[in-house]
Formats: C-alpha cells, structure tokens, sequence
C-alpha cells in the first residue's frame, strides 16, 4: 500500500528526512508519533502529493501520490489539522463531493452525522469549530478511501466527540482501510490502534505492531520505587511512578501510549532494544 | 480511467465550485451593480454634456471596456485567493480531478463565464440608462447642428457601422478584438502570478509585472501592435505570412500566460 524508499525532505536549509523509508502493507489504523517539528505532517503531505519529495522514491496505492492523479485522489482523504470548508450545508456537501469518491456511502454519512449529532441544513458558516470538524471526519470517513490519512482528529473535539470519533472508528466498515493518524493526544485513540510508527531525527524511529509492544514492554505505575529500578523510562507522579520497563512475562502489557511516548523521547533506544527482542524472537523459525 | 480530462468529472468539479463559490460571485456582481448604479447617478445628475459624452455610442463601449478590464482583473486576482488558506488548497488540490480539469475551469471561470457574466449585467444595467439618457438629451433641447448617436453598443458587434463605413468598422472590430487579446493577457497573468507566488501573491505578480515593464524599456524590446495598430490616415496592408505571425505572436502571448498556470497548478504544494 505505502512503499517509502530513502526519502529525502527539506525545508530551505532545515532538512526534516533523511534516508527516511518506510513499507506498510496491511490495512488498519497506524498512529503516527513523533515530537514537535518532527515531520508527521510532512510525512502525511508527501504521502497525499501535497509536498513533492526532494529525493527517494514515494509509492501510495501503485501511484506516485506527487503526480495526484484523479485514479489516485479518489482513493485517498486527507483530514488535515487546518481544516477547511466551504460555506455550504451537510446535506449540499453531500450533494457535490460525494460523488467525486466511488466508496462513499451516503447511509454510513448519515448514520456517522447523527453519531456526530451534526445539523444537516445548518450551514458550516454557523457552526462551532468543534461541529464543523465532526463533519469533517464524518464526511471523510464515509468516503471509504482505501488510505485515509489524520492530522490531530481529536484536536477541537469535546469529550463526547472524541469518544463518538472512536466508536466510528472502531466500526467494521473501516476494518479493511488503511488510516493513519498523526497524533499527540494518543490517549484518546491507543484502543483503536493496530500499529505504531515513531519518526525521530528524520528517520523511522520505531514502527512496531500493538500486539509486539504488549508481550515486549510493561507499562505501569506503581508505589514501590524499587519496582522502578532498570526501568527503561520513569517519572514521578505524586507518590507513585510511572514506568516503561521490558515484559518479563508471558502475559502481554497493557500499552499506554503517552507513557511509550514520552520513553520513546526520553530513551528511545532503550524501547528499540526491548521491542527488536520480541521482534527476532518472533521471526525466528520453530 | 481517463485521468486527463473526463467529462463527467468536469462537471461535478465545475458543480462543487458553484456550491461553494455562488454566494462569493454574487457579491462580486452586487458590488458591480452598486459601482454601476453610483456611476450612473453621477453621470445623470451631471451636465448635459457629460450625460452625451456618457451614454453615446462612443461613451458606453468606453464605460464597458474600461469596466471589463478592471474587474476582470481583479475577478482574475481573486479566484486563487482560496491558495493562501491552507486547508481550502489542500481541499482544492485533493479533490479528484485531474491537473488540466482544475486549470480549465479556471481557464472558463476567468477568461469566459465572467466576460459573459459581465456582458449580461451590463447589457441589462446600461439599455434603460441609454434609453432614459436618450429621452432627457432630447427632451432638453436638442441642437440642430448636433448628431446624437444613441444606439446600443454590444460588444463586437458593429454591423451598423459597418454600413456607414468599412473602414471604421474593420478599425472598431479590430480594437475590441485587441481588447479582448489584452483583456485574456492581463487576467492570465494574474491567475498564473496568484497561483504561483505563495506569500503576498497579488503584490509579488504586480511587481513582476512591473518590473517586466522596466526590462522592456530599458531593452527597448516593448511590443509592437502589429495588426493591431491603429492608422487614421491610410489602410495599412500585410501579406498573409505577415498577417498570421502578427496575430500567432499576439495570440501566442495569452496562451503561454494560460499554459503557465496550468504548471502552477500543477505543481502547487501545501506546506
């Protein structure tokens, strides 16, 4: 689906990859981490054709998504941080952009308005920030692009919102799409995520399945500082710890991803060195 | 899948721009009608010799050409401004329709629709104001020794000149065809400057152009009418080759300027 090769990408002299690479291939929902000015919105824009590679080789779905031809737009939505929509209503959204995407459905943009609770003749000039991002979502949800790419969904959306966003999400129509989501708030979405890719100093830092993070690291929070000890990341909550350590046991862990975040900034090679030995452990041959 | 021009893609790109930019458009006519109306106000209330000058034959081509070339430019100016909002061009560029049916539309929207447009609320706004102009100039009094020409002016069509005269004809057609040349030159340099330049796009494409003007003084290389040269006292003639470079080089300039912003369109990025 996504085949990245030794990217290269620039800002005049400020240079965000280098030797960046990249291959997905199964479908679900990756989340994107990285630190601010790391180059997660970059990452989304080259993979849409929004910003042209300055050297390596991009390939979306077959296509070189720079060349953004109308085979390979109508496959891919961007639901970018600096939104934008027109002064129209819901229901004229509908009306003449559906039809530009062939998945769309229009029962799946209605059912997710309603989730959503968005009036469908209200024009978005007279809704809040928060509803118009929900029609956002809704709408690009419903389109059924095989690749959708987010840039900080959650970002506008209430309490209520985030939580109908993860319901949507989580629903069996999307079970066999590709989404990406590039994020900070990873508590709101790490129930969702299948897959975890962190971009770091301009290269793929880690990119890992959930299911490797849980049998290779524990993350927990404990009253015993002992507990902590040769933990790969630490801190101090009140009179507890918070930590990331290596999972000794044959029981996956709970993943929490602000904490595999914040160890992943702080330690990043002592989470690299704990998932590749699940990882060479898994590949090995019986 | 045809992914250079399809068109029923081209219609529902053409229907998507609608639905979004209609209340913008007529915004755009409202404030014309509001100039139009002003103007005219002025005109009527002014003295008689203003109020000839103004609705005669002469005056209203005038008043059309002048008013076209202004607001075409600005209309021309305007159409990319959605580029400086990032999330509206990422919707624009993301919207799937091919690189050629986002540049013709624009090619439509700017050198056809609004010329067309413009025509229309002109030719709606500008007969009953030729015709009250027509009733209070001779109402007033008019001159023996003075001869009126009230007749409407349409845009290239001067068959009743052309009975009167062939040569003022052919001089009155050529004109406005060369207007109209200028006219498609001007707004494709605007939409291409517009489309290319990232940050203060009106400005930087204004300055371009006027430094484009400096360099063609200073090289002494500013362009030559052609076929389109205006000569009172003799009919010039050009053999056929002459008459085809003159016109493919006048022609040729518009169509460069269109075809650079279907590159700038092209390879627009968001940052």
């Amino acid at each position: 689906m996504i085949k990245v090769t030794e990217l290269q990408f620039e800002y005049g002299r400020k240079s965000v990859y280098e030797d960046f690479s990249l291959h997905l291939t199964q479908p679900g929902v990756y989340g994107l981490f990285g630190r601010n000015g790391s180059g997660k919105s970059t990452l989304l824009k080259v993979l849409a054709g929004l910003l042209f590679p300055h050297g390596g080789a991009v390939e979306v779905l077959g296509h070189k998504p720079a060349a953004r031809l109308p085979a390979f737009l109508e496959q891919v939505y961007v639901v970018p941080e600096e939104f934008h929509l027109p002064d129209i209503s819901l229901a004229v959204l509908y009306k003449t952009h559906a039809p530009f995407y062939p998945r769309f459905s229009g029962n799946d943009f209605l059912s997710y308005a309603e989730i959503f609770e968005i009036p469908r003749d209200k024009s978005f000039a007279a809704m809040s920030l928060g509803q118009k991002k929900k029609a956002v979502i809704a709408f690009a949800l419903a389109t059924h692009t095989p690749l959708l790419l987010m840039d900080e969904p959650t970002n506008g959306l209430d309490i209520v919102g985030r939580s109908q966003f993860k319901k949507i999400l989580s629903g069996k129509e999307h079970a066999d799409r590709m989404v990406i989501i590039s994020t900070h708030q990873a508590h709101d979405l790490e129930s969702l995520m299948s897959h975890v890719l962190f971009v770091d100093g301009g290269k793929l830092a880690l990119s890992a399945s959930m299911q490797t993070l849980q049998r290779s690291l524990y993350l927990g929070v404990t009253d015993n500082q002992a507990d902590v000890a040769g933990a790969i990341y630490q801190e101090a909550l009140g009179n507890q710890w918070a930590y990331v350590a290596c999972n000794r046991d044959t029981a996956p862990g709970v993943v929490n991803l602000e904490l595999l975040y914040k160890a992943l900034s702080m330690n990043k090679q002592g989470v690299l060195d704990a998932v590749a030995s699940v990882q060479i452990e898994t590949e090995r041959p019986s | 899948m045809n992914n250079f021009f399809s068109p029923m893609r081209f219609g529902r790109l053409l229907r998507a721009h609608w639905a979004e930019k209609w209340r913008e458009y007529a915004w755009f006519v409202a404030v014309l009608v509001m100039l139009d109306l002003i103007f005219m106000a002025i005109f009527f209330s002014s003295d008689r010799h203003t109020l000839l000058r103004q609705f005669q034959f002469v005056g209203q081509m005038q008043w059309y050409l002048t008013g076209l070339f202004f607001s075409g430019i600005i209309f021309a100016g305007r159409y990319f401004k959605y580029l400086l909002n990032p999330g509206a061009s990422l919707v624009a560029l993301m919207r799937p329709a091919s690189a050629f049916e986002k540049w013709l539309m624009a090619f439509l929207v700017i050198g056809v629709f609004y010329p067309l447009a413009y025509t229309l609320l002109y030719m709606l706004l500008n007969y009953p104001a030729v015709q009250v102009a027509k009733a209070m100039a001779f109402q007033a009094g008019s001159c023996e020794s003075c001869n009126y020409d009230f007749r409407v002016y349409f845009p290239l069509l001067t068959t009743q000149l052309a009975e009167v005269s062939s040569k003022d004809a052919r001089m009155f057609m050529t004109g406005q065809v060369f207007f109209f040349v200028i006219l498609s030159t001007a707004q494709a340099f605007i939409a291409s400057g517009t489309a290319y330049f990232k940050r203060s796009p009106v400005l930087r494409t204004l300055l371009v152009l006027f430094l484009l003007f400096i360099i063609s003084i200073w090289t002494e290389t500013l362009p030559q009418l052609g076929i389109f040269a205006l000569n009172f006292d003799e009919v010039q003639t050009y053999s056929t080759s002459e008459y085809a470079l003159s016109l493919a080089l006048w022609l040729g300039l518009p169509a460069l300027l269109w075809a650079a912003l279907y590159f700038h369109i092209k390879e627009r990025e968001v940052a």
